[in-house]
């Protein structure tokens, strides 16, 4: 039994990095001039990704509608692919096919995204890492995640 | 404990001012005048001033001063009361009294004014038909009413008269001075040894409860004067209110004794308030002037026999004063809260001496065991007096009466003189008082308590939690009460059941919870934003001591409202509430963001804090940025959970 492993904040400040060299998310900060403004005094990785998701409204009327966030920011979309890649729900094919569905990319994009995602060592290492609960994580309000057989490493999967 | 040492200090300093002349008529100069003062104290400490030696000076001297102040405070006491209840101590209540008539006057005036508003009102009521019939019929009593002010005074005086004639039939041969003499002598006589302490302390004890009820009769004969003045000054206010209809504009037209219910009800307590102080003035006199009305005791206890010649009019005073002043209104209230306090920390101070006096004897006793005799007796002597004094005054100091059910309340007088001595607590604290003096381990009186709660605790734990509310709910009004009060209190706190009023409660009495096995640091930890409240730390220092489980398990979900708490929960204990808390916490941090207003709340703090930083000091601009690194991990967390 395992429970989910989440991307990191590290993980994090990567999808950040990959949000801003593809421009991922202009379209979504560009609609919103106070955003825009404030994204543009922010360099720092982490402050960005607060920024976002504190100042837009857009984003908080989505939310209170109930709808998910990574139907709104690209950033949650990777995010969420990361966090199934390294719980080995999907591949790595499957992260290049929603990618390029979901966020209208090119083939070549979509890869290139995709193949840096599998080469960051943040990501390879929770790949690799078994889930081991600290001390202060526990169990309860977690449903258990069985896995069948034995996951792929991450070497295979690249295969 | 500056407060301690406040007050320690205006009592001495008023204890100095009221009994210098005292003393200086009484005992010092019949020291200079005859013998001299060391032969006084020598006297006192029961000794012979050929065999001079240190433990017979130090106690000669203690039991010098004490005695000197017992006595001077219980003749003020004595004299005060003797005053105040004299026909001519403030003059009549109403014929000639300059205040009461200029006051009354003007009021009265006023009254007229309101009763002409009123007619005009019952005049264009029945002009437009509008409730005509009880209009017709508010207009007779108008004119009644408009009549009877002008005669307020006359009606009053007859019912103070009459109180005060019966009051005069008690009080014709005054206050017996033979209970003060009588206490003043055995002052004066007996001295105090460890063979035979009971005399000494005995006759201490009793000049204090004398002198305590005598100032407390004299305060509500003092009131009763004062207060009747002021009801009669507003009597024609209140005469005039009672044609008005009942209402909430009215009620607020003519507040508290300006109305006529309530006006009538404090002029009748406050009438009678001195019948019932008088019977007991009265009836204590009757006892004293009798003598002795019980047999003597055999054998060793028959020096007890003499302590009843004080110990019944003693009671029948203080019951008396109870019984008074349980019908006498605010101001009685008052007196009673004084009295209880009074009582109580008495008490104390006899049981902190006793007790004082007992570990510190032992102490030095033990210290000095291997020493000569005359070397043991003499520490043993000066321990006892050290240790005795130091916690006598301490105890009075902190001891909390404030309570209603504490003292008085729990069964009158049995409660007063139970409460203190109660056995169980007595046992711990005297457990304490041997841990400050280093004869019992640091922690015995803790686990004492602990376990002395537990069988509360475990049997609460089974009831359902509605049950357990109701007893968090009762008014205590015995030690039984108080534990299973706060019993229950830690139940629902650990079931996270509290409510609002429960914590305010707590915050309120959070010492005496502390005081019946209530976790005071636990509830820090359930509500942070009030921790400098209840433990001295801040709400940063309090979340920061948490792991991200225990801030999960500890904090309440109310608290993750906070903004205090917010800005100190750190990125693991927010995604730990986040991942695995109840519906009811996450939703509360996900109030931040989903609810316009926290989230104002939130962004004008950010802003804030953004604005300060630019001219904050470097420690300071490190708080701030822990602050945002805090809320910034936090906000990133919650959407992440939506």
């Amino acid at each position: 039994m395992a429970i989910r492993k989440k991307p990191t904040i590290e993980i994090q400040k990567f999808i950040e990095g990959i949000v801003l060299k593809y421009g991922l998310e202009n379209d979504f900060i560009d609609r919103d001039p106070e955003l825009k403004q404030k994204l543009g005094a922010a360099n720092d990785p982490e402050e960005r990704i607060f920024i976002k998701v504190f100042y837009s409204k857009e984003l908080r009327d989505h939310l209170q509608a109930k709808r998910p966030l990574k139907e709104l920011l690209a950033s949650a979309l990777i995010k969420d692919l990361i966090e199934k890649f390294i719980n080995k729900e999907i591949g790595i094919e499957e992260v290049e096919i929603t990618l390029t569905k979901n966020l209208n990319l090119d083939a070549k994009t979509a890869k290139e995204i995709g193949q840096s995602i599998v080469e960051n060592q943040q990501v390879i290492k929770e790949f690799e890492e078994e889930f081991v609960p600290g001390e202060d994580e526990t169990m309860e309000g977690k449903s258990p995640i069985q896995r069948g057989g034995n996951p792929k490493g991450l070497n295979q999967e690249l295969l | 404990m500056k407060h301690s040492i406040k007050t320690l200090f205006i009592v001495s300093f008023c204890l100095l001012f009221v009994l210098a002349p005292i003393l200086a008529q009484a005992q010092f100069v019949e020291a200079i005048a005859g013998t001299s003062i060391l032969s006084k104290i020598m006297q006192f400490a029961g000794g012979n001033q050929d065999i001079l030696n240190i433990s017979s000076a130090i106690l000669g001297f203690f039991t010098f001063t004490i005695s000197g102040i017992a006595q001077g405070i219980l003749n003020v006491g004595y004299y005060l009361l003797t005053w105040v209840i004299s026909p001519d101590f403030m003059g009549p209540v109403i014929q000639d009294n300059p205040v009461v008539q200029s006051g009354w006057e003007t009021v009265r005036n006023l009254a007229n004014v309101a009763l002409v508003f009123g007619l005009v009102a019952v005049a264009i009521s029945i002009i437009v038909g509008f409730q005509e019939t009880k209009a017709k019929k508010a207009l007779i009593n108008f004119i009644g009413v408009a009549l009877l002010i002008n005669f307020t005074p006359v009606i009053c005086g007859v019912i103070i008269d009459f109180a005060n004639k019966l009051m005069e039939l008690f009080l014709s041969s005054g206050i017996n001075y033979g209970l003060t003499k009588n206490i003043t002598l055995g002052l004066n006589s007996s001295s105090f040894s460890f063979e035979k302490p009971i005399g000494a302390i005995a006759y201490l004890l009793f000049a204090i409860f004398a002198s305590v009820i005598y100032f407390l009769y004299a305060f509500i004969f003092i009131a009763r004067h004062i207060v009747l003045w002021v009801l009669v000054i507003v009597s024609p206010i209140a005469f005039a209110s009672k044609v008005f209809p009942e209402g909430k504009y009215v009620a607020k037209i003519f507040p508290s004794i300006t109305y006529w219910d309530e006006w009538w009800n404090q002029f009748l307590q406050w009438t009678v308030i001195g019948i019932p102080a008088s019977f007991s003035l009265y009836l204590s006199e009757k006892i004293i002037s009798t003598g002795s009305l019980v047999s003597t005791p055999p054998g060793d206890i028959s020096g007890l026999g003499s302590l009843f010649a004080f110990i019944i009019p003693l009671a029948f005073l203080i019951v008396g004063f109870f019984v008074t002043v349980s019908s006498g209104g605010q101001i009685a209230e008052m007196a009673t809260g004084y009295g209880r306090k009074a009582f109580g920390k008495i008490a104390a101070a006899g049981t902190g001496f006793v007790a004082g006096a007992y570990t510190g004897a032992k102490t030095q006793a033990a210290l000095t065991k291997d020493e000569g005799l005359a070397k043991r007796a003499a520490y043993t002597l000066g321990g006892g007096m050290y240790g005795g004094v130091k916690t006598g005054v301490k105890e009075a100091l902190t001891a909390k009466i404030d309570e209603k059910g504490k003292v008085a309340s729990t069964a009158g007088l049995a409660g007063m003189v139970k409460y203190p001595f109660g056995r169980e607590e007595t046992k711990q604290w005297v457990t304490r008082r041997k841990e400050d003096i280093g004869l019992e381990k640091p922690g015995t009186a803790a686990g004492m308590k602990e376990k002395e709660f537990e069988p509360y605790k475990k049997s609460i734990e089974k009831l359902p939690t509605d049950k357990i509310r109701e007893i968090a709910g009762i008014t205590p009004t015995t030690r039984e009460d108080n534990i299973k009060k706060f019993q229950a209190m830690q139940v629902l706190m650990e079931k996270k059941d509290l409510n609002d009023d429960n914590i305010n409660y707590l915050t309120k009495n959070i010492k005496l919870a502390d005081g019946y096995g209530f976790s005071k640091k636990e509830f820090a930890k359930f509500v942070p934003e009030r921790s400098s409240q209840l433990t001295g730390k801040t709400t940063e220092e309090t979340v920061a001591a948490l792991t991200p489980k225990e801030a999960r398990e500890k904090i309440s979900v109310p608290s993750l409202s906070s903004l205090d708490v917010l800005k100190s929960l750190n990125k693991k204990q927010s995604n730990n509430i986040l991942d695995f808390g109840t519906e009811k916490q996450r939703s509360a941090l996900q109030g931040w963001i989903n609810d316009p207003a926290k989230y104002q709340e939130l962004r004008s703090h950010i802003q804030n804090l953004s604005n300060e930083r630019a001219t904050a000091t470097p420690e300071r601009q490190l708080q701030i940025d822990r602050e945002l690194s805090n809320i910034r991990n936090t906000a990133i967390n919650i959407v992440d959970s939506m």
